[in-house]
């Protein structure tokens, strides 16, 4: 590349600019998409990083078992390797903690006499083994335990939140795969129309002697600006739309803070509408023939 | 420097050159004639390459061109200079532009190429008009600008297609003596012509095509 290959390059999206900007606009459309896309598909990710951590398993023990009994059931299931953490309930703590969730309404539990509710553990599992299928095993493996009456989670919750997951990563992925192909697609008809126009420009470079290289140059220099142009704009925009405008929302709807905007992913931008200008001109301006 | 063996090119069933056997040495200037539709241009394009033979051979300083790979053409056109029936000069570009950018293919540094644009430009007689756009020229400026163009990264050959078309004989024989003078530092030329002025008394050799085929040789 020369300085004439760049100045070539300039005077050419100066010529066409009107064309050019509507592309430039189109590719920064669809990064900006594409950035929205990606961000939902990465918080998605992000709540399914911290779910198995929520997540955990009730063993409600049968009433009248031995302190003996509990404890080395306590241990039995603490030495499973599926198991991060377990915390033992009393019958006693178990009342207090749902009086205390009744607040108010704690007036609905005098007049018993006998504590009604069980004694359980509360089993927290390592993050690998949070799966439908292992912790059915595994729940099956308890429940059959002597001194276990029942045994709580939430399949139901489990089994779907994993197919939502996944299916949003699957519809998330295919989304932006088709919005990066019509990026590209942009890039690519822009600079076909552009060369040719110049097709009587390029039969005389190529009579004059010029190598494929050569007339493909500045082709490729606008193709890139371009994308480089329209990345810079969805950058622009990604910037104040999630740095700014949402930040401000934030503190009047709290959920929007929990909304994660990596700042690599929107720096990025312009370097990935570079590369898929490059590419989409590339592939437009193929072999040229002498 | 050019020699033709046998030569035949049919465009779509009409033949446009014959069987055409000729040499042109290094340092000649030598003159192809003969009417509209002779083969002349076709002569031209198969030494530049612009077009590929049917049948013969064709050597260019030594080297067979005529079934060359398509990644070597353009070494071979760097090596011609010509100066094209219908011009092509780029109309976006300044008339400095246009000529810088047969220096500029051959990747010459800048320095050298302003140096050199500019002694052309002066060589014909436009150094004035180094900024002004073709469509601001007259037909023989313009005419003048292609020369320049053809010439000034020193080609070995240069091919000029009716160089002097609808000048007037004061601007064609302006030109003529542009052609001599770069043929007298060594550059071979080959001129096609249909206007006699051109070649009379010039004691070169003159290659007469008639449909196709040469009809014969005379000096001017």
């Amino acid at each position: 590349m020369t300085p004439y290959h760049f100045k070539s390059a300039l005077a050419g999206l100066w010529k066409e600019k009107w064309i050019n900007l509507l592309s430039t606009l189109s590719i920064a459309v669809g990064l900006f998409i594409t950035t929205v896309g990606l961000l939902v598909v990465y918080n998605v990710n992000s709540i399914a990083q911290k779910l198995p951590d929520k997540f955990s398993i009730t063993v409600y023990l049968k009433d009248g078992i031995s302190q003996a009994d509990t404890q080395r059931l306590q241990n039995t299931i603490r030495s499973n390797e599926y198991v991060r953490k377990i915390s033992y309930i009393s019958k006693e703590d178990a009342l207090r903690d749902l009086k205390d969730s009744l607040k108010d309404s704690a007036y609905v539990l005098e007049g018993i006499d006998n504590n009604p509710l069980p004694a359980s553990f509360s089993i927290k599992l390592r993050k690998d083994y949070v799966d439908p299928a292992k912790v059915k095993r595994f729940a099956g493996q308890i429940k059959a335990m002597r001194g276990v009456d029942d045994i709580q989670y939430g399949e139901q919750f489990l089994s779907s939140i994993q197919s939502i997951m996944s299916g949003a990563r699957l519809a998330g992925l295919l989304f932006l795969g088709a919005l990066l192909v019509g990026v590209l697609f942009v890039c690519y008809s822009t600079v076909k129309i552009l060369f040719y126009r110049k097709a009587d420009e390029v039969e005389t470079l190529k009579l004059l002697g010029a190598t494929g290289w050569f007339i493909r140059m500045p082709f490729l220099l606008e193709g890139s600006l371009m994308g480089f142009f329209g990345g810079l704009a969805a950058f622009l925009a990604g910037y104040g739309v999630f740095d700014v405008f949402l930040a401000g929302f934030s503190s009047s709807v709290p959920a929007i803070g929990y909304f994660l905007v990596p700042s690599a992913l929107l720096l990025s931008l312009p370097a990935a509408g570079l590369f898929i200008g490059f590419s989409g001109a590339l592939i437009a301006l193929g072999r040229i023939r002498s | 420097m050019i020699h033709f063996e046998g030569v035949s090119k049919v465009y779509e069933g009409q033949t446009a050159l014959a069987n055409a056997t000729f040499s042109v040495e290094r340092g000649e200037m030598l003159f192809i004639t003969g009417p509209s539709g002779a083969g002349k241009s076709t002569l031209l394009k198969l030494i530049y390459h612009a077009v590929a033979p049917e049948e013969g051979s064709i050597t260019i300083n030594g080297q067979r061109t005529d079934s060359m790979r398509a990644r070597h053409i353009p070494a071979l056109r760097r090596n011609i200079g010509v100066v094209f029936q219908d011009f092509r000069l780029l109309s976006g570009r300044t008339i400095y532009e246009n000529v810088a950018l047969a220096m500029r293919i051959r990747d010459a540094a800048e320095a050298q190429v302003k140096a050199q644009v500019m002694e052309t430009l002066k060589m014909v007689g436009l150094r004035h008009k180094a900024d002004a756009y073709p469509d601001a020229l007259s037909g023989g400026e313009q005419q003048r600008v292609v020369i320049a163009r053809a010439i000034v990264a020193d080609p070995i050959i240069v091919l000029a297609d009716e160089p002097t078309g609808n000048l007037d004989p004061v601007t064609a024989a302006g030109i003529m003596r542009i052609f001599k003078d770069i043929n007298s530092r060594g550059t071979t030329i080959v001129i096609a012509t249909h206007n006699k002025d051109l070649y009379a008394n010039t004691g070169r050799r003159v290659l007469r095509l008639d449909s196709g085929a040469i009809a014969g040789e005379d000096r001017g």
